[in-house]
């Protein structure tokens, strides 16, 4: 476990160091990556949780990043402090499941990373019923349970949503947003 | 063996993150944060989902890796701030100010410089990256002759500096680039109608669609009418003597309408506009008799241009445009003769021009993006003339047959990326023109991003602008020798550093330090030892050392907005009048959401220092403050705006070019304006 701490607190810091100092493999900002983090700050925008997941003195939105693709670092630079109906957002990046499973924290909000794409389900698993908001972006997120999952459409970048998903654990999704989404159903009971 | 187990995953993690980070890297930037505080974090989806993210058809840079300072102001923000015309979004921008006569154009200023004695021209104005700058007097139009509807415009970049290098002539302190809405994103009808002070009143159709096939069509017309100020007041004029008390009443009115179509089908677009507006002149300028009515300016301006980008397989992208485009401009100002009888000074001015570019770059070994191209210009057909008294000539059209109006450019490019957070942006352009023969403009931008918030630039680049042809061929009254077809161009140079840091997700600063040293200015002085007779020539030199300091806060769906302030010391060496430079420029624009987005207030407030008028008389400071509601009540399909302008009815005066040197504006004004889709 010790090790594990270690390996995190290494990556991080390699991580931390490549995005604050000159890194010549690392050019600093991409358009992608800020475009894909204003869409999922959209997304918590266009959620309503039900008001019992937040406690009453705590004005933060928890943010939980599993894995540690790009979009991970540029979650983290972007999008903490950032407010979402007037809570402010906390990031935290965990490296792999065990990670998030030690911190003991179920946050508000999830993003799983590309490279954790294979253990989605076991991610899954450990959500239990828990209102958290589920985002990624890879092929068949919404189709395994995902909530919105980001999709390249031409040369933009669209995404999908599973309604069915979010309401089964007592989340909204906004209607204007799922306008604008490819829905993705897995629960039968959706249709009105 | 623990230990090597655990940390192999770390580096390949790392070596991924690497990879795929540089893979990112190479895509082509397109504007992600601006100098306004405008972020993708402050996009809704709809915007997020348009942007182009995996491929590029043509060659955008983000303003960050811009080799200048710029602004961008959106349609949104058009719209919030309720921007009645151009002039108004100018006034708006970090160091820019505007300048009425309320003649026919509104003069725009920028780092202490915005001439009274003559016709701006130091600025390009691009449509869709159409030239729309005239050749005739190269005025930036910001009131009612700008020929498109604000409401037709997607956003407007301001780029600061010399980008001669890349555009040619009147890019010199800087280019206006506006980029119209598309079709697919009215996607319906629009209707905009709007009343306000002043009887003006204003109504917009527009259609636009995609159809299934991809061919996307945008239709829209707009007509405005204004009756103007009803009561101006020019102290200049106040001779009871002579039966005039100063007042020019009921005689400022200002009616336009224009037309903007375009048809595109991939990378084909077809466009074309007309814009028609007739101002009447109050202020009796250039010795009109005061108070008549008949005191006119009318213009009109058509353009009709094809371009087609395409994207090679080898990667080269296309770009080839054509373009038409008229000048009329029709001047009337009634003189009193020795007879007593009013006589009609008319100027008639009728400009055609044909333009052809063509543009192909392309990205060498990841790291060169390398941009190449010309661009041909031929003014083919002018027609100047001015009747005053016995039959005469505005513009000395002898010379029509003598000399081609003709110009041609070709222009070098290139973006080396030294390293990934190290840009070096090299560009150099040669002009050729009929008159004054070749000018060559080199520019060199050095952007260093050292941490991922802070950027610095180091500029140095030249530009000109070409004698306009109301200098080169403007003929006295009554003496045919003094015109001068051989002036030479404006020479700019300048050398800027730009501190750009992001010291929040919320809070942006920049801070720009320049000096211009502005050579062979054309002025406007009198001629050999004829009394009452000029002549355009080059003359001496000009510096400006300035600081521009802009502060952008906020977040979307909160309070967000810009402060900026900017300083500027003209140095006019050659004739020591700096006419029209405030030392300070102070602006504030503040949008404040009410309940949610779906309400704001914007606030603005705008300082401009004292100036000399062209006499040297002080033209006092002012300080203006707009405020704009904006209400999207229902659904998407309804806007509501209402503007008080000049909220606290402040007395204020701009500079002007001829007696009256000093002109009263607008008090406190307001406007109502409905937009409806359907």
């Amino acid at each position: 476990m010790a090790l594990q701490t270690l390996k995190i607190i290494l990556c991080a810091a390699l991580i931390f160091f490549c995005g604050a100092v000159p890194c010549s493999s690392a050019r600093k900002t991409s358009p992608v990556l800020l475009v894909k983090v204003s869409f999922l700050l959209n997304f918590m925008k266009f959620t309503e949780w039900p008001a019992s997941v937040f406690p009453p003195a705590d004005q933060s939105l928890l943010l939980a990043v599993l894995g540690e693709d790009p979009v991970a670092t540029q979650i983290k630079q972007s999008l903490e402090g950032q407010l979402v109906s007037d809570r402010t957002i906390q990031v935290a990046i965990y490296a792999n499941l065990p990670a998030w499973q030690q911190a003991r924290t179920m946050p508000h909000a999830l993003f799983v990373s590309e490279s954790m794409s294979r253990q989605w389900t076991e991610v899954l698993a450990l959500l239990v019923s828990h209102p958290v908001l589920t985002m990624a972006d890879f092929p068949n997120f919404c189709a395994q349970g995902g909530m919105l999952n980001l999709v390249p459409h031409g040369d933009t970048i669209h995404f999908e949503a599973n309604p069915g998903a979010a309401k089964k654990v007592s989340l909204s999704l906004n209607a204007q947003m799922l306008q604008l989404a490819e829905i993705v159903s897995t629960t039968k009971e959706i249709a009105p | 063996m623990m230990q090597r187990a655990t940390s192999t995953p770390g580096h390949v993690y790392l070596l991924g993150l690497s990879a795929f980070i540089l893979s990112v890297g190479t895509f082509p930037v397109h504007a992600e944060t601006t100098p306004t505080g405008m972020n993708y974090l402050e996009m809704n989806l709809e915007q997020l989902m348009a942007i182009p993210v995996y491929a590029a058809s043509k060659h955008q840079q983000s303003s960050k890796e811009a080799p200048s300072l710029v602004t961008i102001v959106t349609a949104d923000e058009i719209q919030r701030y309720g921007y009645r015309n151009l002039g108004d979004l100018l006034r708006s921008v970090p160091g820019f100010y505007v300048s009425l006569n309320r003649g026919s154009a509104g003069y725009v200023g920028t780092r202490g410089l915005n001439r009274t004695t003559d016709y701006g021209a130091r600025f390009l104005l691009q449509v869709d990256g159409h030239r729309l700058t005239e050749p005739v007097y190269g005025t930036l139009p910001s009131q009612q002759d700008f020929p498109l509807d604000l409401d037709l415009i997607e956003r407007v970049e301001i780029v600061r500096g010399p980008g001669s290098s890349l555009y040619g002539s009147n890019a010199f302190f800087g280019i206006v680039n506006v980029i119209t809405r598309r079709g697919k994103d009215i996607n319906g009808a629009e209707m905009a109608l709007s009343t306000g002070s002043l009887s003006t009143n204003s109504a917009r159709l527009s259609y636009g669609k995609e159809t299934e096939g991809g061919t996307e069509l945008l239709l829209s017309g707009t007509l405005y009418g204004s009756s103007g100020n009803n009561d101006l007041y020019f102290p200049d004029f106040d001779y009871p003597a002579a039966g005039i008390d100063g007042h020019a009443r009921g005689i400022d009115a200002d009616h336009a309408g224009s037309l903007f179509g375009r048809v595109s089908y991939k990378g084909l677009r077809l466009t074309a506009g007309h814009a028609d507006r007739k101002k009447q002149i109050p202020s009796g300028r250039f010795g009109a008799i005061f108070g008549d009515p008949n005191t006119t300016n009318w213009e009109k301006r058509t353009f009709a241009i094809a371009d087609y980008s395409y994207t090679l397989p080898s990667n080269w992208e296309i770009v080839a445009r054509g373009s038409f485009d008229h000048y009329m401009y029709k001047g009337n100002i009634p003189l009193l003769s020795s007879e007593e009888q009013p006589i009609d000074y008319k100027t008639d001015i009728d400009a055609r021009w044909l333009r052809g570019e063509v543009q192909a770059s392309h990205t060498f070994a990841g790291r060169h993006r390398v941009t190449a191209g010309g661009e041909y210009h031929s003014l083919y057909d002018l027609n100047a003339h001015l009747s005053y008294a016995t039959e005469g000539h505005y513009l000395d059209n002898r010379y029509k047959t003598n000399v081609r109006f003709a110009s041609f450019g070709l222009f070098l490019q290139d973006e080396f990326r030294l390293r990934d957070n190290l840009l070096i942006n090299m560009g150099i352009r040669l002009d050729d023109y009929d008159s004054f023969g070749e000018t060559i403009n080199p520019r060199l931008g050095v952007i260093y991003s050292p941490w991922e918030r802070t950027t610095f630039k180091l500029l140095y680049g030249q530009a000109f602008r070409a004698p306009v042809l109301s200098e080169m061929f403007y003929q006295s009254a009554d003496d045919p020798r003094n015109i001068n077809p051989f002036l030479d161009p404006e020479k700019i140079t300048t050398y800027e550093g730009i501190w750009e840091q992001r010291l929040a997700p919320w809070l942006q600063t920049t801070v720009s330090v320049y000096r211009n040293e502005i050579s062979d200015i054309i002025e406007f002085s009198p001629y050999a030892d004829t009394i009452g007779s000029y002549i355009y020539t080059n003359m001496g030199e000009t510096t400006v050392k300035g600081i521009e300091a802009i502060v952008a806060v906020g977040k979307e769906q909160g309070i967000r907005g810009r402060f900026s302030y900017a300083y500027a010391d003209v140095n006019v060496q050659h004739t020591g009048v700096t006419d029209n430079s405030p030392r300070h420029l102070i602006k504030a624009n503040v949008l404040v959401p009410l309940g949610s987005d779906r309400y704001t207030a914007a606030i603005e407030a705008q300082y401009v220092s004292s100036r000399l008028d062209m006499v040297g008389e002080q033209v006092d400071a002012y300080w203006i403050s707009n405020i704009n509601l904006f209400a999207r009540p229902f659904n998407d399909q309804f806007d509501l705006s209402f503007g008080v302008y000049n909220v606290f009815d402040e007395k204020y005066f701009d500079p002007a070019s001829s007696l009256p040197f000093q002109t009263e504006q607008d008090g406190r004004t307001v406007r109502l304006k409905v937009t409806y889709r359907f």
